[in-house]
């Protein structure tokens, strides 16, 4: 099980998170909705180890991840909003650097990556790439350390439905496998995938249960 | 768990794929310089009299001690390596001569000038014109050479002035005091022609014991491989923080970040550098141009010479890459590193010798990066002692590297 208890942030006088609890069950998606700037990324940084809380927990199957470095970037993923792939290479270069070459080939073949549908473009260039092979390169990049956690910020804001709907699919298997996910979301789509939303507002996490009712959850942001 | 050597393996392919327009830019860049290069280091051939500053002069040379001190300077004295004087009938057209770059600057000599010196009261100045744009090399010799033509047409002929009319007044006969004062002036004119053999000019060079081809030489190498920062600049356009903040999620933390950058950024540097110098050596051995440092033609002290500038690139390569980390946006980044690195190289003597600059702006000059490689590039040509320079360069590197790592870090959070 995933732990997060009591976790703050401030921004020098700014409180950014204000002792944020939550708990994650494997094979589970949360979702969590908030406008922009509500602190969503900077909980999902956290949780990647790029920033440091000023304290809490973050615990998976009771080894504390914020301590062990090593341990968190084995089990924890992370996929940013924006693209993080080397755009002067091309999708095998980019995922080569995460994959030892077997393992790779396996995965293109009936894997993971294979399911992505990464291997229709392994040989373009990721500055020829649309929108939606990116940003399947950037999962099939960030999993390649079969995660417990994957922690997507905005996965597939901008997306076509096609290249959504081939995510949610991976989603789902990864969920089926175990996997657990995090995910920071404006869409709908999404939301309806999560197993439990929370909304963040002003810097505290409640807990929020979707019934499809668009006006009320604009209400509650 | 992802490996150091990986991602320095993505970026040397990386690099790779963007070397032909690196390469490109260098070539440029070479060219523009070597011809840059060439023409200072034969700016300095006055002494075949292709080269030399015309001043005009305008007005009463009738005068005999004028006309004297025209003749002198024009054919007697060291100056006439320098100067070449042109008379003009009136201001207006020295005036126009000069607004058309035909003479640097011009002198009037007015008729009171003429008065004052025969009546010995040297209370008038010639009057200098030079125009508002000169600046650098043309003014300092142009104040120079009007110094010159005043102590001679002057101080000179004011002293002999001086004798004549104690003579005259001591009660002298005219046929006396006409004898002794040609005696006199056979005796300045002869001193003069000796002034020509006092001095042997012999060329030491501009600063540090460097010969002017190896002063500029070294100016125009350092310049270069400052640049070659610039050109590589392709490796570093783009919005990357969410690879930054990827990598570092998946354990390549900032420090390894910018080591993985920076190694292959060196490398391409360190290549440029090599594959350049290897021209640059294939020309002096076709004679196309030399340098007293490397007379000896030995291959191994070309070789040598290569090895010792890798301290360079290495602190050059940090400077560029902390300047482009600092900088966000294409345009900044091209254009502050290039006025950058032009006032850097200006200031520490790349261009002008830095002895024109008052003193602050030298000793400025000299500390600042381009000019401790611009010291040591000096000291290894004249093989001097050269441990210091490379000292200082190994502690800019460390300050860049880690103001880079500092602000890689902060783009991760």
């Amino acid at each position: 099980m995933i732990e997060i208890k009591n976790i703050n942030k401030s921004y020098g006088k700014h409180k950014v998170l204000k002792g944020l609890d939550f708990t994650v069950e494997p094979g589970e998606i949360v979702g969590i909705l908030g406008e922009n700037g509500s602190g969503k990324s900077t909980l999902l940084t956290i949780l990647a180890g790029l920033q440091h809380p000023n304290s809490g927990f973050f615990n998976i199957d009771g080894k504390d991840l914020l301590k062990n470095t090593k341990l968190r970037n084995e089990l924890v993923s992370y996929v940013p909003q924006e693209t993080p792939l080397i755009t002067e290479l091309t999708a095998w270069d980019n995922l080569r650097m995460w994959y030892p070459v077997d393992k790779l080939k396996k995965e293109l073949e009936g894997g993971f990556l294979a399911m992505l549908g990464i291997n229709q473009f392994i040989k373009v260039p990721v500055n020829q790439m649309s929108g939606g092979m990116k940003k399947r390169l950037t999962i099939g990049c960030a999993i390649n350390s079969n995660p417990k956690l994957l922690l997507l910020d905005e996965p597939t804001a901008a997306l076509d439905l096609v290249c959504k709907e081939r995510i949610y699919t991976y989603f789902e298997q990864f969920k089926r496998q175990g996997g657990s996910l995090i995910i920071a979301t404006h869409e709908v789509q999404e939301i309806e995938l999560c197993d439990k939303c929370f909304i963040l507002k002003e810097g505290v996490l409640s807990p929020y249960k979707y019934d499809g009712d668009i006006p009320h959850l604009i209400g509650r942001l | 768990m992802i490996k150091f050597r990986d991602y320095l393996i993505i970026q040397y392919k990386r690099i790779f794929k963007l070397l032909p327009g690196i390469v490109a830019m260098i070539l440029v860049i070479a060219a523009l310089l070597g011809a840059a290069g060439i023409a200072l280091m034969y700016s300095d051939a006055y002494k075949e009299e292709q080269q030399r500053y015309k001043l005009g002069v305008v007005g009463d040379t009738d005068d005999e001690m004028i006309s004297l001190g025209v003749y002198m300077i024009g054919t007697l004295d060291e100056s006439r390596y320098m100067i070449e004087l042109v008379q003009f009938d009136d201001e207006e057209a020295a005036r126009d001569a000069m607004r058309a770059a035909e003479v640097s600057a011009y002198i009037v000599i007015t008729d009171e000038f003429s008065d004052a010196l025969n009546a010995m009261t040297n209370d008038k100045k010639l009057k200098y014109y030079a125009t508002s744009g000169q600046k650098g090399i043309s003014n300092v010799m142009m104040d120079e050479i009007a110094s010159i033509a005043t102590n001679i047409i002057v101080y000179s002929e004011t002293g002999i002035c001086t004798v004549r009319q104690l003579m005259k007044e001591q009660g002298y006969d005219k046929a006396y005091r006409h004898e002794k004062i040609d005696e006199l002036f056979m005796v300045y004119i002869a001193s003069l022609m000796v002034r020509t053999n006092v001095a042997e000019i012999t060329e030491l060079g501009l600063s540090d014991g460097l010969s002017t081809p190896a002063y500029y030489f070294s100016g125009i190498l350092a310049f270069f491989m400052m640049l070659l920062s610039f050109c590589a600049i392709s490796f570093f356009l783009g919005q990357k923080n969410a690879q930054y903040k990827f990598m570092s999620a998946k354990g390549i933390t900032a420090p390894y970040q910018i080591a993985g950058e920076y190694i292959p950024f060196l490398s391409i540097n360190v290549l440029c550098t090599a594959i350049t110098l290897g021209v640059i050596f294939t020309v002096m051995g076709m004679g196309i141009f030399s340098m007293e440092e490397f007379a000896r033609g030995y291959v191994s002290d070309y070789i040598g010479f290569g090895i010792k500038l890798i301290p360079v690139c290495i602190m050059f390569s940090a400077l560029g890459f902390m300047i482009f980390e600092i900088l966000i946006g294409v345009i900044n980044k091209i254009l502050v590193a290039f006025m950058l690195y032009i006032g850097m190289g200006y200031v520490s003597g790349y261009f002008y010798p830095k002895t024109f600059f008052p003193g602050l702006v030298q000793r400025i000059g000299e500390i600042i990066p381009s000019g401790v490689a611009f010291r040591y590039i000096g000291q290894l040509l004249t093989r001097g002692h050269w441990g210091l320079s490379c000292l200082w360069m190994f502690g800019y590197t460390v300050v860049f590297l880690v103001v880079a790592t500092a602000l890689r870090q902060q783009k991760i959070r």
